[in-house]
């Protein structure tokens, strides 16, 4: 598996996700024109501030988003390495009744994810060990009690949780946050699946436990050989983690490229502010600066449809701003914006 | 825990004091004597009266009374009854073995109907289901239950004749072999049961909806799901646990209307039970078998809740007494 390296594994095309607005009686899409490719054992990043639809992006891929207000358009093709669903298999195929099937069959098993707060991601009256042993179960339903037992406790070895035996029969509320966060790792490995989406993985953690968090997450990643799509806001926690980044913009993706390349060199105006408002040495006794203004209206279908996203923000707009830009592929990376044109 | 339970159990007793003083004040300050209610009372002479009152110990002051009753009751001997000389322990010993019958049917059916309507209600939120049951249970809800208990009987043993109206057992019961003696009372359980289940149904069924949809929300749904887990396993597994915490309590408080709030019931239906006792006992003002029924229900309920207490640290793991 760790040969072909360039073998595609998760095709995003087109996705468009929208959510119905009960109060305005009508739709806004979330996400627009999403075009995402994951290769085999690779480490993708997608950056953005809050709003900016990332969450849902990766509940779309397992389609946890709320079914009774969200509409998706586009594909998500997944381009299984294990045996299943003929190869390849489009997660928003529109038969109904084929789509529950294999998408419990994918989640978890083919794709699985860890959440932003562990606190609440657990069931809390639920013991830690039954909730890792529920994973197993569930995609290997042969497996006897004494091997789904020793199979956690592995897995818990594996995440670094010590006493494994007494951990396995705790309650979440037992547990710290980073110990949490490791039993849902724990979780996300269990079936040793092809990719592994981690949301905002240590949001909910001490400053001082991220780095060891993530650290773990993509030692065990890159050990199992799966591929791993990271979610963050903090574009410099990452930077070091991750071969791919893509950045989103209230919903769009402005600007993608490898890593190395988006933090040295970055082209949309968007990323270059977001760089500078991280602090560094060389910005000591300078206030950081602010992205003046704040996210589009998604109700506004004109400006969303019509104008580059981030035309209102923008600080070196010009009148071609007002209509919508296309990708360009400019030093390697592919930027989404007027500055660019050819 | 010993000590949580030691607690429990003092608190329990000093509770069950109170309850078993006011009950004994609310009977003694009611119009209407005892004396007064005997057969035939008009023709009954003053001083054939003056006898009965001394002869009940009616002329003692009201707290020592209460002291001689309680002093009494510690080793267990409620009296006798006012109206048959016979010991109340066991007048009620005798209605006992049919309430708890009718009533633990009738909360067992209220569990397990509600818990199957709410969840049904929570699945399909909003959908024509959802509120068909909710106007379903509301309407059982808000008809009275004697109302409702006389137009089943009307229809089901008038009309149809399908099912008996009144009592446990038909009077050729004695007669009948081991397997039709069993149909026999579960014909005449039927409706009682299901009528005192209907009223309760609607409140637990509207809570474990909410707590149900509430619970859907949270993050670890979507974790499970993340799993692969199937909606089912969601519902009845992972979110039923969390939404169970609530009920436990919510059947411990319900205990003192199941067991003592049958008494208009159990009357319409003549079900040989305490709740008819208890109605029978009141008009004919017999105090010693009021307290003695009292007493028993009181118990009855405070243990309910206290094994509700108990249960809640085996469904919430959170919860552990020091």
């Amino acid at each position: 598996m760790k040969n072909d390296t360039e073998k595609l594994l998760l095709k995003i095309e087109s996705l468009n996700v929208s959510f119905y607005s009960k109060i305005r009686n009508m739709f806004y899409f979330i996400l627009r024109d999403i075009n995402i490719d994951l290769y085999n054992a690779k480490k993708i990043a997608i950056v953005g501030e809050s709003g900016s639809g990332k969450t849902t992006l990766a509940n779309s891929i397992l389609l946890l988003n709320d079914e009774r207000i969200t509409k998706y358009s586009g594909n998500i093709i997944f381009y299984s390495a294990k045996n299943c669903c003929n190869g390849s298999y489009n997660i928003l195929s529109t038969v109904e009744t084929e789509k529950i099937l294999n998408i419990q069959h994918i989640r978890g098993y083919h794709i699985s994810m860890i959440f932003q707060d562990p606190f609440n991601a657990l069931n809390p009256v639920v013991c830690v060990g039954e909730q890792v042993e529920e994973v197993i179960k569930i995609h290997s339903p042969d497996l006897t009690k004494k091997e789904l037992y020793d199979k956690t406790l592995d897995l818990f070895k594996k995440v670094k949780l010590p006493e494994p035996e007494i951990i396995y029969k705790k309650y979440p509320y037992q547990l710290s946050g980073g110990q949490l966060q490791r039993v849902c790792i724990s979780v996300a490995l269990a079936n040793n699946p092809e990719i592994i989406i981690a949301d905002e993985p240590t949001t909910a953690l001490d400053a001082s436990l991220r780095d060891e968090i993530l650290n773990l997450l993509t030692e065990l990643v890159t050990k199992e050989g799966s591929s791993l799509i990271l979610i963050t806001h903090d574009i410099n926690l990452i930077r070091q983690y991750v071969d791919f980044v893509y950045v989103l913009y209230a919903g769009e993706i402005v600007e993608y490229g490898l890593a190395k390349q988006i933090f040295y060199n970055p082209l949309h105006p968007y990323t270059q502010m977001l760089l500078s408002c991280y602090p560094d040495k060389s910005k000591k006794g300078k206030r950081l600066p602010t992205i003046p203004s704040e996210l589009p209206d998604l109700f506004d279908y004109n400006f969303v449809f019509g104008k580059c996203i981030f035309v209102n923000r923008c600080e070196k707009k010009f009148s071609r701003c007002e209509t919508k830009p296309h990708i360009n592929f400019v030093n390697g990376q592919y930027v989404k914006c007027f500055l660019y044109e050819k | 825990m010993a000590k949580f339970l030691l607690r429990k159990i003092l608190i329990l007793l000093i509770t069950f004091i109170g309850i078993s003083f006011v009950t004994f004040l609310v009977i003694n300050i009611s119009p209407g004597k005892p004396q007064d209610m005997l057969e035939f009372s008009s023709k009954i002479s003053y001083e054939a009266k003056q006898k009965l009152i001394k002869l009940y110990g009616l002329d003692k002051p009201l707290h020592i009374r209460y002291l001689e009753w309680f002093k009494r009751f510690v080793t267990f001997d409620f009296g006798r009854s006012f109206k048959d000389e016979k010991p109340v322990i066991q007048k009620i010993l005798q209605r006992l073995p049919a309430t708890l019958l009718l009533n633990i049917l009738s909360l067992g059916l209220i569990f397990f109907g509600g818990c199957l309507l709410g969840i049904l209600c929570a699945m399909y939120q909003n959908k024509f289901l959802d509120k068909f049951i909710s106007f379903i249970v509301f309407l059982g809800y808000s008809l009275p239950k004697y109302w409702l208990a006389l137009l089943c009987m009307l229809l089901f043993g008038i009309k149809l004749r399908i099912l008996p109206i009144s009592g446990l057992r038909s009077i050729n019961f004695d007669y009948l072999p081991l397997h039709q003696q069993i149909i026999d009372i579960i014909k005449h359980l039927i409706l009682p049961v299901i009528i005192s289940a209907f009223g309760g149904l609607a409140g637990l069924t509207r809570y474990i909806r909410g707590s149900m949809i509430e619970q859907l929300n949270f993050e670890y749904i979507k974790f499970a799901l993340s799993k692969g887990c199937t909606k089912n396993r969601i519902v009845f597994f992972h979110a039923f646990r969390n939404v169970l915490i609530p009920v436990v309590t919510i059947l411990g408080l319900s205990l003192p209307d199941i067991i003592g709030g049958s008494f208009i019931f159990e009357t319409i239906f003549a079900y040989p039970g305490m709740g008819r006792l208890g109605y029978e006992a009141i008009m004919s003002r017999d105090y010693p078998l009021i307290m003695g029924i009292s007493v028993i229900t009181a118990i009855l309920t405070l243990l309910g809740n206290f094994v509700a207490d108990i249960l809640y640290t085996y469904v919430d793991p959170r919860v552990r007494y020091k």
